[in-house]
């Protein structure tokens, strides 16, 4: 396939992969002989356990960081998004003003 | 010859674990001198993972089956990745694109993400978390430089500016003045600083804190998996490195010196492999043993603000030199 | 087979029409409205795919309504065309085949998922389809603004379908958006009618003169356009109406604002405004970056893919908008050809992740991240999400990335400012899909997943890995006459003679 400035050739791709993936699978079955796979423990939790653990870390912590570090960008997110039909309508005629204004002064 | 290329994508890959895994050895034994200490022998790397290789493999029960698929994968994309870098000097395996590679190094690390947070362990959900948001920090910069620098062969009228071939010839420092040295070498700073960045090396290792969240992604993996994580490591420095040699410094030494052949050869890969090595030390070694660990919060602004800021004022500098001469 | 061929456009309309229709007539019986519903959009499938060949090798076909032979603009007495007439092109053709496509998926997925009311929801879809169709294949600006009201209105009531009052005000949101949006499209319209008198967009291609007063009309209607589209900075009742959807009819709503956009695109191009490709471009942008950064704070599975959907939008538009403030032939080629295929992999990378969503929202009958786990022993879903995972972010070799490669590769040239960005948000949206995929691919729970929803599902994966593993064939036979389609106005423009 070529682009305009560039080109992949998926055949290649797929063949090195696969011929990889065979080389990568006999690397991984290399080591002890008497070794045992797929034994299931428990997590590692350190420290005694109360109660039965249950529960995953709820999707909604998972990006903790990341949102912390663009607290501000997203509180004015937040407060763009805020449901009220008036103000996404407020959002449109400032767009459209801005298109026409653009439009006649010969900027677009 | 397409045997050839099936012998080279057969054979390529088993030396670039043995190098990476000696250059492992070297960056633990020179971190150690730095601080005063033995450090282990070279060959350390080696025995860990053969030790990782004879123990047995466990296995949460509350983990998925893409928990012992995820390694291979993780493995299988640096291999492929190799293909198609010049790898020792040599002409590069598979010919492909710029952006293509960009994406596929996201594989690693993204395989080494999906598998710990199908382990079912919540330190290895918090590790993942991390380590995402790294990956989303040090893509921007990264990004910036490749285009930059594939808009500026387009600029040049190369015919495919976006393949690996057309960076071979040495575009960064092509058409520059001393202002634009000073651009490049500001570029090669930020691009050691993401190196270890990818390889979450310290400042930006937070995602394999050991000390706070019990080993991160890979606390739930032994053996094997394990082993071939710790592989997989190695190779990731190797590709760092020749993606940094390839975007500054693809030059070989076998013209300079004037000899042909195989002496060829042999002095492309041993000349690569001392570009190779130093870069390592600049970007992880000397890293390593001055700096402390950013805070997860921190990452996204040390990524997005001061290093891209750092590269868009190289990527500045050099412009203006294009345009003053 | 010709009197067959020349009246394709306008049964492909009264199809669905008719057959939203009947559904009244068949009083309880749910399961005969069940293969009425079936029988009748494969029919129009088959249909639409003979139009699309037909058009592939006759060239356009045109149908006028109410002369004395349908492929005859002109009235005999007057000089001007006065009746509403459809135009197929390859562009339409294809785009109807996409969606009539897709609604087909749609109703093979949601069979067994309504109660009582199954004759009231397919009589939405066929409305849907209706309006989806005739604006595909118009060439009357009124009349597209007709076609534009039957969507809006049927679209939105398909939103509020499920009647809670969480869906009835997204539904209502909807509406509002659509009426305002639509009453300013007819101003521009009115703006053209008034300086030209006449209505067909053809025609008006070819005699038309760009000044202010058309560029002022032209930019009404493109920002109305862009309004019912879903463009930032005016994206925001988008998450809202995806996310109160009902969880197995929400790719016909993504479909319906997918098709909306064709009308923009193909005004642009006809008319031959460049300039205007700026809009574009910045709206593109926006929605990429908003779409994907704010898909990383949702608790609402269907809100987040509806942002994912944004800036999936970003992406096309920013392309086609580069295509259209370029002068050099190539790359305006190249451009819009990255495009338009992004669209179709679009379609059909988000329809896996809404069909994924869908079948783990019916199990657990919950939209909330955190209660839909339980399906991580499910080893053929997860194998699916991961593939559509890598394709939507664009990791090779998916078709995903091949799109994002020609889009990335051509629009660089036009600002290298322009890749950066479309990459960034790419790499933002894999990391708010790994959040999907921790939240559903987690814990083990036997749960058996419907057969029709699974038949769907591997209908559009195999069609995921036919474009992912041919793309050679893919590009030469579909991508290519489309591009050209839009790109070479002329033969659009004269078909009338004039």
């Amino acid at each position: 396939m070529e682009t305009y400035a560039g080109f992949w050739h998926v055949e290649w791709f797929l063949t090195a992969f696969i011929i990889l993936f065979f080389i990568t699978w006999l690397i991984k079955s290399l080591g002890d002989k008497k070794y045992k796979s797929g034994i299931q423990e428990d997590i590692f939790l350190s420290g005694h356990q109360e109660k039965e653990y249950s529960d995953y870390i709820g999707s909604e912590n998972l990006y903790w960081g990341f949102k912390e570090s663009l607290r501000r960008y997203y509180s004015l997110m937040k407060k763009m998004h805020n449901g009220i039909i008036s103000e996404y309508i407020f959002w449109f005629y400032i767009s459209i003003l801005i298109v026409l204004t653009f439009i006649t002064f010969g900027v677009i | 010859m397409w045997w050839i290329t099936l012998i080279e994508i057969a054979v390529f890959p088993i030396v670039a674990i043995l190098l990476g895994l000696l250059l492992l050895g070297i960056d633990r034994k020179v971190a150690a001198r730095m601080q005063r200490r033995v450090g282990p022998p070279i060959l350390q790397p080696f025995y860990d993972v053969r030790k990782l290789f004879i123990k047995d493999t466990v296995i949460p029960k509350k983990s998925t089956w893409i928990f012992d698929f995820m390694p291979l994968l993780s493995v299988v994309s640096l291999f492929i990745i190799i293909l198609y870098l010049p790898f020792m000097g040599l002409s590069p395996v598979l010919h492909g694109d710029m952006v293509f590679i960009l994406y596929l190094l996201i594989l690693p690390s993204l395989a080494k993400v999906l598998g710990g947070i199908s382990s079912g362990s919540p330190y290895a959900a918090v590790g993942s978390q991390r380590e995402i948001t790294n990956m989303m920090g040090y893509e921007f910069p990264l990004v910036t430089i490749i285009f930059f620098m594939s808009w500026k062969l387009f600029s040049f009228g190369v015919a495919k500016p976006f393949s690996v071939a057309s960076f071979t010839s040495g575009v960064m420092w092509a058409g520059l003045g001393t202002l634009g040295i000073a651009g490049a070498l500001l570029l090669l700073f930020v691009m050691l600083l993401v190196i270890a960045g990818e390889l979450s090396r310290p400042p930006f290792d937070v995602s394999s804190a050991g000390e706070e969240i019990a080993g991160g992604i890979t606390a739930e993996y032994s053996g094997r998996n394990l082993g071939l994580f710790y592989i997989a490591d190695a190779l990731k420095l190797i590709v760092l490195t020749t993606l940094v040699v390839v975007l500054f410094f693809p030059f070989g030494i076998s013209g300079f010196l004037g000899i042909g052949g195989w002496f060829a050869l042999i002095a492309d890969s041993i000349f690569y492999f001392i570009k190779v090595l130093l870069l390592m030390i600049f970007s992880e070694t000397v890293l390593k043993t001055s700096v402390s660990r950013l805070k997860v919060t921190q990452l996204v602004n040390a990524y997005w603000g001061s290093l891209l800021m750092l590269s868009l004022l190289g990527i500045f500098i050099i412009f203006i030199d294009m345009v003053l001469s | 087979m010709t009197g067959l061929l020349m009246h394709l456009p306008a049964i492909s309309i009264a199809l669905p029409l008719f057959s939203a229709f009947l559904f009244q007539l068949l009083g309880r019986h749910k399961k005969a409205k069940h293969i009425l519903a079936i029988s009748s959009i494969t029919v129009l499938e088959l249909m639409l795919i003979l139009q699309l060949f037909h058009v592939a090798s006759a060239g356009n076909s045109i149908y006028v309504f109410g002369s004395e032979t349908p492929v005859v603009q002109l009235p005999s007495s007057y000089g001007i065309p006065i009746r509403i007439s459809f135009q197929v092109d390859m562009f339409n053709a294809f785009l109807s085949v996409l969606t009539s496509s897709v609604m087909l998926l749609v109703i093979i997925f949601s069979l067994n998922s309504l109660k009582e009311d199954v004759g009231k929801f397919y009589v939405i879809l066929m409305l849907m389809l209706t309006g989806m169709l005739g604006l595909l294949f118009t060439n009357d600006l009124f009349n597209l603004f007709v076609f534009l009201e039957i969507l809006s209105l049927s679209t939105g009531i398909m939103v509020m379908y499920k009647a809670n009052k969480f869906s009835v005000e997204a539904g209502f949101k909807y509406l509002v958006i659509s009426s305002l949006s639509g009453l300013l499209f007819l101003l521009g319209v009115g703006f053209i009618y008034a300086q030209y008198g006449m209505l067909n967009i053809s025609v008006l291609a070819s005699i038309i003169s760009i000044g202010l007063i058309e560029k002022i009309a032209l930019g009404f209607m493109v920002v109305s356009l862009f309004l019912k589209s879903g463009i930032a900075p005016m994206h925001m009742w988008l998450p809202d109406a995806y996310g109160e959807a009902p969880e197995y009819s929400v790719l016909g709503v993504a479909m319906a604002t997918l098709t909306c956009s064709y009308a923009f695109i193909r005004l642009l191009f006809v008319f031959s405004v460049g300039e205007l490709g700026t809009l574009l471009i910045l709206g593109g942008l926006l929605s990429a970056i908003i779409g994907s950064t704010m898909s990383l704070i949702q608790k609402n599975v269907n809100r987040l893919f509806g942002y994912l959907a944004l800036a999936e939008i970003g992406f096309i538009v920013t392309a086609i908008g580069c295509g259209l403030i370029s002068t050099e032939s190539n790359l305006v080629f190249s451009t819009v050809s990255g495009g338009l295929f992004h669209m179709l992999n679009d379609v059909i990378d988000l329809g896996i992740l809404f069909f994924i969503s869908g079948i783990a929202i019916r199990i657990k009958n919950s939209k909330e991240l955190d209660n839909l786990s339980g399906f991580g022993d499910n080893k053929i879903l997860a194998v699916f999400f991961i593939l559509a995972m890598f394709a939507v972010s664009g990791i090779p070799p998916m078709n995903g990335f091949l799109s994002k490669l020609i889009i990335y590769e051509s629009t660089f040239a036009v600002s290298p400012l322009i890749p950066i960005i479309l990459m960034i948000s790419s790499i933002i949206i894999l990391s708010s899909l790994v959040k999907v995929f921790y939240s559903i691919f987690n814990g083990k729970s036997n749960k058996k997943v419907p057969l029709n929803m699974m038949v769907v599902l591997f209908a559009a994966v195999i069609a995921m890995l036919v474009i992912t593993l041919f793309p050679d064939a893919v590009i030469n036979n579909l991508i290519k006459p489309v591009t050209d389609a839009l790109i070479t106005k002329s033969e659009y423009r004269s078909i009338v003679g004039v």
